[in-house]
């Protein structure tokens, strides 16, 4: 008995006493002032005692009553606030789970209990933690398809489920007789109306669940389907922050984060190979030691005022890589971002040695055509604008420099089928079939 | 005295025409196949203006131009380089080199004649 519940009895019973002695008094005045008989009196007293304990014990029903009311409120919301409280306490799923059903358990006076969470990929729930039960029975459990048993329909409906006789209840399935349960509540764990898992908690002896601890623990079973909820955003958030951190460390091209004063804050593997740098030698050191003098003002520049005005640009600038080379980089640079708060640069940078020299070669392989083209087309113009204008000349000369403009047209056509082999050659490479020839 | 010329390149046809075109308007032509050569001759003959190819085997025409230029004895001769890459690089880098003009093949005789006229007088 609660200490407020003895209060109270002790207050009932002083006013029964105060009761007593009032109506005594009031009948010893009758006895002695106005002279009735002494038997009549104690008959009155009699029964105003009755009428008055009567009165007081209606009274005090009706307070008891109103009094277990508040007192029963209040432990469902303290129950609700310490399950609250412990499953928020952390975001690790497993923790929280069995924090859940440890506080669960406590607060019903249960033994056994168990936890399934939905797993999307099967499309089945699957048992996580559990209490009290036997390993052949967690075995035989392990898994339940929607709809399966107490716990699929219970999951399946999203409201909880109450057994209150095992062996009557066509759902259950025959591992629970086995397992001598007796009763049992299935609730779903239920996030923004979405079913999460469900928790099961049983009794092996005779119980039943009254209606407001059913909808306690239906309050219960929301409570921790947040909790669950968050401990998979966290779970999620962390997986895939491992998996950019990855991505970042392992990507083909150099990328490198500065801070707005321009120190290196981040290094990854290419960065330390096209540079030379192992990452230790560079963080914290300004990336001016290692960009070539000409860009700095440019750089700085966009660094200050940062890259989002023209996202998705590309620049070449040159970096010193370790043995003091000049290596040609291709780079984007993105803003990097804390609370809105700008916090530096991201540049991701793809060396670009290979490409130069292929633009280079290609180049040279342009020269050197133009070269052979234009070489002969030299000699054929001169030769023909000499051979117009000095129609005197003597045939012998005429007939040397009508030579000479025939051999170098045919060193030109020579020259450009050799050209258009290669070009065939090169296109023949690169997977066309040539429909030309 | 007719003004002397020394034309170098390592394609015989090109010498030709320009040695008669030149030879036609009354100038003395030298010719030179490759670098060495073209150095030899520039130190003896001492010409007025050279006609001078780039692309030469052994000797191109950029080191026989650095050569004149830091070599006051090879005197002071007007320098066209001739170039058949047209190239914007290969044109600074002769200017650099200290060749007055380019010329980029192929090139009209009238146009040559033009250009030595407006140098030699």
């Amino acid at each position: 008995m609660s200490e407020a519940r003895e209060k109270l009895r002790r207050t009932q019973w002083a006013i029964v006493g105060l009761a007593a002695m009032a109506i005594a008094a009031w009948e010893v005045f009758y006895f002695a002032v106005k002279g009735v008989p002494l038997p009549e009196c104690i008959l009155d007293w009699a029964m105003g005692m009755a009428i008055a304990l009567a009165l007081v014990q209606f009274c005090f029903h009706i307070v008891y009553e109103v009094h277990d009311q508040l007192l029963h409120r209040a432990n469902q919301l303290a129950t609700l606030d310490a399950v609250a409280t412990s499953v928020s306490r952390s975001l690790n799923l497993g923790e929280v789970l069995n924090e859940a059903l440890d506080k669960v358990l406590e607060v019903t006076g249960l033994e056994s209990g168990a936890i399934y969470l939905w797993d999307r990929a099967s499309g089945e729930l699957q048992l996580t933690v559990h209490r009290g039960l036997s390993e052949e029975f967690v075995r035989q459990v392990s898994r339940m398809r929607l709809g399966e048993g107490v716990t699929g329909r219970a999951a399946m409906s999203g409201e909880p489920i109450v057994v209150d006789e095992y062996v009557k209840d066509r759902r259950a399935l025959p591992a629970a007789m086995q397992e001598n349960l007796r009763a049992m509540v299935s609730m779903p764990l239920k996030s923004k109306d979405k079913v999460l898992g469900v928790m099961n908690i049983a009794s092996r002896r005779k119980r039943r669940f009254a209606p407001w601890e059913v909808q306690l623990l239906t309050s219960i079973g929301n409570q921790i389907g947040v909790a669950i909820e968050n401990a998979q955003l966290f779970d999620e958030i962390r997986e895939r922050k491992k998996q950019l951190a990855y991505q970042l460390e392992n990507a083909s091209d150099a990328i490198f984060n500065v801070d707005l004063a321009g120190r290196f804050t981040f290094f990854n593997r290419a960065a330390e190979v096209i540079s030379g740098y192992r990452r230790e030698e560079v963080l914290g050191r300004p990336f001016t030691d290692l960009l070539c003098p000409e860009y700095h003002q440019e750089m700085l520049a966009i660094l200050r005022r940062g890259a989002e005005e023209e996202p998705g640009r590309t620049y070449e600038v040159e970096f010193f890589d370790k043995w003091g080379e000049r290596v040609p980089l291709e780079i984007t640079i993105a803003n990097l971002k804390k609370e809105g708060r700008p916090i530096g640069g991201q540049v991701v940078a793809r060396d670009i040695r290979e490409r130069k020299r292929l633009e280079n070669e290609l180049l040279e392989f342009m020269a050197s055509i133009s070269h052979n083209l234009r070489t002969p087309l030299a000699s054929i113009m001169s030769f023909s604008e000499i051979l117009l204008s000095y129609e005197n000349e003597n045939p012998e000369t005429r007939r040397e420099f009508l030579n000479i403009i025939y051999q170098e047209s045919q060193k030109l056509a020579k020259v450009l089928e050799e050209t258009l082999d290669i070009s065939r050659l090169g296109r023949e490479k690169h997977g066309q079939k040539d429909t030309s020839s | 005295m007719a003004k002397k010329i020394l034309v170098v390149d390592d394609s015989p046809f090109i010498v030709r025409s320009l040695a008669f075109i030149l030879k036609k308007h009354g100038y003395e032509v030298v010719a030179a196949t490759d670098g060495e050569e073209a150095l030899a001759k520039i130190r003896e003959e001492r010409p007025d203006l050279v006609f001078l190819d780039v692309m030469m085997p052994g000797k191109d025409g950029y080191e026989v131009c650095r050569e004149v230029r830091s070599n006051p004895e090879m005197g002071k001769p007007y320098i066209i380089m001739l170039t058949a890459r047209g190239q914007e690089a290969d044109r600074e880098r002769g200017l650099r080199l200290g060749a007055d003009e380019f010329m980029t093949k192929p090139f009209s005789p009238s146009q040559v004649i033009e250009r030595v006229k407006a140098v030699l007088g």
